[in-house]
């Protein structure tokens, strides 16, 4: 057990600390270089400049650059992300109310996605290269092509204008508000991801028809829906938890899109809106967090990959 | 081994996807280059008066607000996004490449460096990232090929780099060094040919991507700057009149974006073809 | 009013969202039109649902910045004078009545004696005079506007003396605006951040809870000083970014009021019997400013060039769909002062060229028109300056960037010509005129950095003068000296639109200063 999970988990986790030192620091970087100003931002066009000067030093923005930077790193050691100078208050405050609609995103449209994608690529590999398959490599290329916005705008008109089956945007206040208001996004994520998952998912199937077990399996004179389960889907299964793992981590960058299409709150908004308006504090709690995400996605992704398969442990 | 192994045939389904794709963003670029010499189209002259109307004789995709031509805005705006998109792929491609290719072959210290900086790179949302840069560097054609760049060198340098990797600890390239064929030539020789198939598959990926990330920045505000043409923003610009029923205002533009994406995608799916069957 | 980055990028959801139908289970928001006899008698209770695309920043008076902030204060606190809603004079709030002493450096406040703060304690003279110390503080976001105050006495309980450095006539004004509203004395014994989480104020609505950036609740206030006032039990302020998601809730009944609805949707949101589109008068004013600290528009001819090529029938057309008028000065006709019959530079192409020749650029130079990402109304009248422009041989790129770095370059003056507007929270055209027209009245002019030696001089007499009449000619001068140098083209005035629900009676905002006015408004059973 030790050797199999936690010591390689430990392992990833040191390598990954100079990587979310490099995210701080490049978000850091790119905010600072930007021109622009939060406290101009906040304070309006009509404040004088002495007004300026003394929120400038409260937000502690009179500081150097490089003491600005160690603040902020020293606290994320602390657990602390500081406080969001345009929500006035803190940022793990302000990222805690916008997690939740973006995890609800993200596991409705990878759901989707997969209820989309496997029936077809098992379909498509009944027989490879046949009119299906065919059909589908084309299709596939053709809906990869289809930015996200503009997917989204097509899946408005279609299911909320047309058939007015679904509110068009926003996230409402109930529970059932907002699942009901996740569906489209949900549907435009999930659409988006087919074409990855597709073709893993039939490269997938592909391999195991063509692995050792099937043939074994086959010479013990197994009835082919069960040679099918037991030695081609279900291998194929965990070569497809890898590949929705990776997707994953993609797929939090597509989510920015898409809420924002959909005038979702969650965190993409947010981090839009932080970016817009150079709160400094926000976008780092919000990138850091994004890249926490996106990494422990990973390491799930290789913790499953590795209790799935019996070859092999995690690298 | 399962009995449906490919029969040699008169056609590869492969090929004709790829051709296919081929002739379509050719047809793609002729129309878009041709047709407006033809008509003498001006993308850019403004009649407000006449501004918003659906398409009819005169202007057979309707008027923008501002009383433009929306199908020689269409036109003028795939000459861009087109070029824009085949041009931007240029850039990744050596950068990460020279970068793959110094880190593999060389290793050490400096293999860590530039690997760890591909994995910041990776942490980030694509389109974040991509759009800070715009910020930073402010709008404009050049910034949209400084933030792909930026953003899309990490698979080349990758590829490049598992083969530089390999291949710098077999006993012919150690013959070739002390043959004193210098490093770059060693590169070029041996490396190059054996991941040139890949990176060309991705980079007609990335060109399909590509268009992608300029019509997205475009229709965020942040890309390419008006008055200049550009499907992104003429969606962008159409969306406000939804609600009066002007559909016809993003119909065009949006089909003209999943024509030329569509192209590239079926030129990558043909040249993926090989490696999948090996 | 401008779309920000941010409503851009949701933009998708768009008008879209107009024909579309809405979270199940609100639907039924029919009521309004059948009950077409519903004029009846105002009726108290239910909570205000108000769709809004920002939040407040900070809702203390002396702490608030935008509009999105200051419209809230003023729902919790009271200032000693209100602006009418038609702005064009000052009614009593918490003081009964003023009077200007003799010498002119003092005025006399008498206050209403039985207004309590929503704790339930009194407010009394010691409760204004804190509230308008603290307000005089200059690094205040609106310090400035109390920089003629010399002191503030209380007389006694209920009475209290503001003494001016010099004659002032627009004191009566400054005490009208939010940042001057009436705080408990030393914030009731709080900190300044205690009280920041838990304002006490006079208004008719008291704090209850706060989402940042989701949602903010006010409920009635028990002490409110007005006799059964007001009828609505609470207001909750949502944040709703994109512009068509509000009109959508509206619609669907999960809001009452869309505030600043998209122009462009505004056609077939009239057509739509389930809502009203409401107009009031605004003091906003676009404008097209141009860098004295760039070059070529040092030159008077120059910019007159610029005033002649800038056709605001079509900028009001593609802008506004036609929902504005074209402005002839920098003040709008809702505030005091303006002068209806100033004239200023018409659209005329071929006047444009002859004053181009006149200038140091007989034939045209390269500049640039800065405008805010997303922004679509400035990224369009843009294009229609560019092609005018060009035709007299000026050649302007057109440069985006976002809201923040756009504004930084403003401050600065490092841009050559840019788009921005102005609105006012006073009704003293004072602020306003050192705002827009006064090169060191904190503002730069706009901006534009133009320095005028005799508006700075007209504005200070005007500041000084107590005879209206003379005001007005020093205002009216002063306007026709700006469009004769016109650092600035005013482009047009646009109303301030509001879609509501037909059960929301009542609700109006003030033609000056925006402010929203609850107190009267009621919801239909």
């Amino acid at each position: 057990m030790f050797q199999r999970f936690i010591l390689p988990t430990l392992k990833r986790l040191v390598t990954l600390i100079p990587v979310a030192l490099g995210v701080c620091l490049l978000t850091f970087l790119l905010l600072h270089v930007a021109p622009g100003d939060p406290v101009r931002l906040a304070l309006g066009d009509k404040a004088s400049a002495e007004a300026i000067a003394t929120r400038r030093h409260e937000w502690g923005l009179d500081k150097p650059l490089w003491v600005q930077f160690l603040d902020f790193v020293v606290g994320i050691f602390h657990g602390d992300l500081g406080d969001s100078i345009t929500l006035n208050e803190p940022t793990a405050t302000a990222i805690a109310q916008r997690l939740p609609p973006t995890l609800l995103l993200m596991a409705g449209g990878t759901l989707i996605g997969i209820v989309l994608a496997l029936p077809l690529a098992i379909l498509s590999t009944k027989k490879i290269g046949g009119f299906f398959d065919e059909f589908m490599r084309v299709f596939v290329a053709l809906l990869q092509g289809i930015p996200s916005f503009v997917l989204g705008t097509f899946v408005i008109i279609l299911f909320g204008l047309q058939l007015k089956w679904m509110p068009v945007g926003g996230y409402g206040t109930t529970l059932m508000d907002h699942l009901v208001s996740i569906v489209l996004p949900s549907i435009t994520i999930g659409i988006g991801l087919i074409p990855v998952l597709f073709r893993g998912f039939r490269q997938a199937i592909l391999d195991s028809l063509e692995s050792d077990s099937v043939a074994f399996g086959k010479a013990k004179g197994l009835p082919d829906g069960l040679l099918k389960r037991d030695y081609v889907i279900r291998p194929a299964a965990v070569d497809t938890v890898n590949l929705i793992g990776l997707q994953l981590g993609s797929l939090v960058g597509g989510v920015v899109i898409v809420e924002n299409v959909f005038a979702i709150p969650g965190m993409g908004n947010l981090m839009m809106s932080a970016i817009l308006s150079r709160d400094f504090p926000l976008v780092q709690g919000v990138v850091i967090v994004f890249a926490a995400l996106v990494t422990v996605i990973y390491l799930l992704t290789d913790i499953c990959y590795t209790a799935l398969d019996p070859r092999g442990s995690m690298s | 081994m399962t009995g449906k192994q490919v029969k040699p045939k008169e056609y590869d389904p492969a090929r004709i996807r790829m051709f296919s794709g081929c002739a379509l963003l050719l047809v793609t670029l002729l129309v878009c280059f041709i047709v407006p010499i033809l008509i003498h189209a001006d993308p850019y002259a403004q009649d407000v008066a006449n501004g918003l109307r659906s398409p009819y004789a005169e202007h057979i995709m309707g008027t923008d607000a501002l009383g433009r031509d929306i199908f020689a805005r269409l036109l003028y705006g795939g000459q861009t996004d087109l070029i824009v998109a085949m041009v931007a792929v240029i850039a990744p491609l050596i950068l990460g490449t020279f970068l793959g290719a110094s880190g593999g072959y060389y290793g050490g210290w400096l293999d860590t460096l530039i690997m760890r900086i591909a994995d910041v790179i990776s942490a980030f949302p694509f389109y974040v990232l991509a759009i800070a840069l715009v910020f930073v560097i402010g709008n404009g054609m050049g910034s949209v090929f400084t933030a792909i760049a930026i953003v899309s060198w990490v698979p080349y340098c990758r590829l490049v780099r598992a083969e530089a990797s390999r291949i710098k600890n077999l006993d012919f390239i150690s013959a070739a060094k002390m043959g004193n064929l210098s490093d770059l030539r060693i590169i070029i020789n041996h490396v190059m040919p054996n991941v040139m198939h890949q990176a060309l598959t991705y980079a007609v990926t990335d060109a399909s991507a590509n268009i992608g990330v300029i019509v997205t920045l475009s229709y965020f505000g942040m890309g390419l700057v008006p008055p200049q043409p550009d499907w992104g923003q003429m969606l962008s610009e159409g969306q406000q009149y939804f609600a009066n029923g002007d559909y016809y205002l993003i119909f065009f533009p949006a089909l003209a974006i999943i024509i030329a994406s569509f192209a590239f995608s079926l030129i990558g799916e043909g040249l993926n073809v090989d490696k999948e069957t090996r | 009013m401008s779309k920000t980055f941010l409503g851009k990028m949701s933009a998708a959801a768009i008008a879209i969202t107009a024909t579309a139908t809405i979270l199940a289970g609100c639907t039924n928001n029919s009521a309004g039109t059948s009950a077409s006899g519903s004029n009846d008698k105002p009726v108290s209770g239910g909570t205000l649902i108000f769709a809004r695309g920002g939040d407040a920043g900070n809702i203390v008076p002396t702490e608030a910045g935008g509009n999105d902030s200051i419209f809230v204060v003023e729902q919790m606190f009271d200032t000693l004078l209100t602006p009418s809603k038609d702005g064009t004079k000052l009614e009593p709030s918490l003081a009964t009545d003023y009077k200007q002493s003799d010498d002119q450096l003092s005025w006399t406040f008498n206050l209403r004696k039985d207004v309590k703060f929503s704790d339930g304690t009194n407010m009394t003279a010691k409760d204004v005079v804190f509230s308008i110390k603290t307000a005089s503080d200059p690094d205040l976001p609106f310090g400035f506007v109390n920089e003629g105050i010399k002191n503030v006495e209380a007389v006694d309980d209920y009475t209290v003396k503001i003494i001016t450095k010099s004659p002032w006539a627009p004191l009566p004004s400054d005490v009208a605006l939010f940042s001057n509203a009436i705080v408990p004395a030393n914030y009731g014994g709080k900190s300044l951040k205690e009280f920041e989480k838990n304002p006490v104020g006079t208004g008719p609505f008291m704090f209850k809870e706060w989402k940042k950036g989701q949602s903010l609740s006010l409920v009635k206030n028990p002490h409110y000083w007005k006799a059964n006032r007001p009828y609505l039990d609470g207001v909750t302020f949502t944040t709703v970014g994109e512009d068509n998601t509000r009109l959508m809730q509206v619609r669907g009944g999960q809001a009452h009021v869309d505030e600043g609805p998209s122009f462009t949707t505004l056609d077939s949101v009239k057509k739509d019997s389930s809502v009203n589109v409401l107009t009031f008068g605004s003091s906003q004013t676009d404008y097209l400013i141009m860098s004295n600290k760039s070059k070529p528009f040092k030159d008077q001819h120059v910019r007159a060039a610029v005033g002649h090529s800038v056709d605001k029938e079509s900028i009001i057309k593609a802008v506004l769909n036609g929902n504005g008028t074209p402005a002839n000065s920098f003040l709008a006709p809702t505030i005091w002062g303006y002068d209806k019959n100033q004239k200023v530079r018409e659209y005329d192409l071929d006047k444009a060229k002859e004053e181009l020749k006149k200038s140091a650029y007989p034939n045209g130079f390269d500049t640039t028109i800065e405008v805010v990402a997303g922004d679509s109304g400035q990224q369009t009248t843009a294009q229609i300056v560019q092609e005018s422009l060009k035709k007299i041989g000026i050649n302007a790129k057109i440069v985006t960037k976002d809201d923040s770095a756009a504004g930084n370059d403003r401050v600065n003056g490092t841009y050559d010509m840019a788009f921005t507007l102005s609105t006012t929270d006073i009704s003293d055209p004072d602020e306003l005129v050192k705002f827009v027209a006064v090169e060191s009245g904190g503002a730069n002019a706009m901006r534009t950095f133009f320095p005028d030696e005799k508006i700075t001089k007209w504005a200070s007499e005007a500041a000084a003068a107590t005879d209206n009449d003379k005001r007005l000619d020093l205002y009216s001068k002063i306007q026709t000296e700006f469009n004769e140098q016109q650092p600035l083209v005013p482009l047009y005035y646009s109303p301030n639109i509001y879609i509501t629900s037909k059960k929301l009676h009542d609700f109006a905002v003030n033609e000056e200063t925006g402010a929203y006015l609850l107190t009267d408004a009621w919801i239909e059973k």
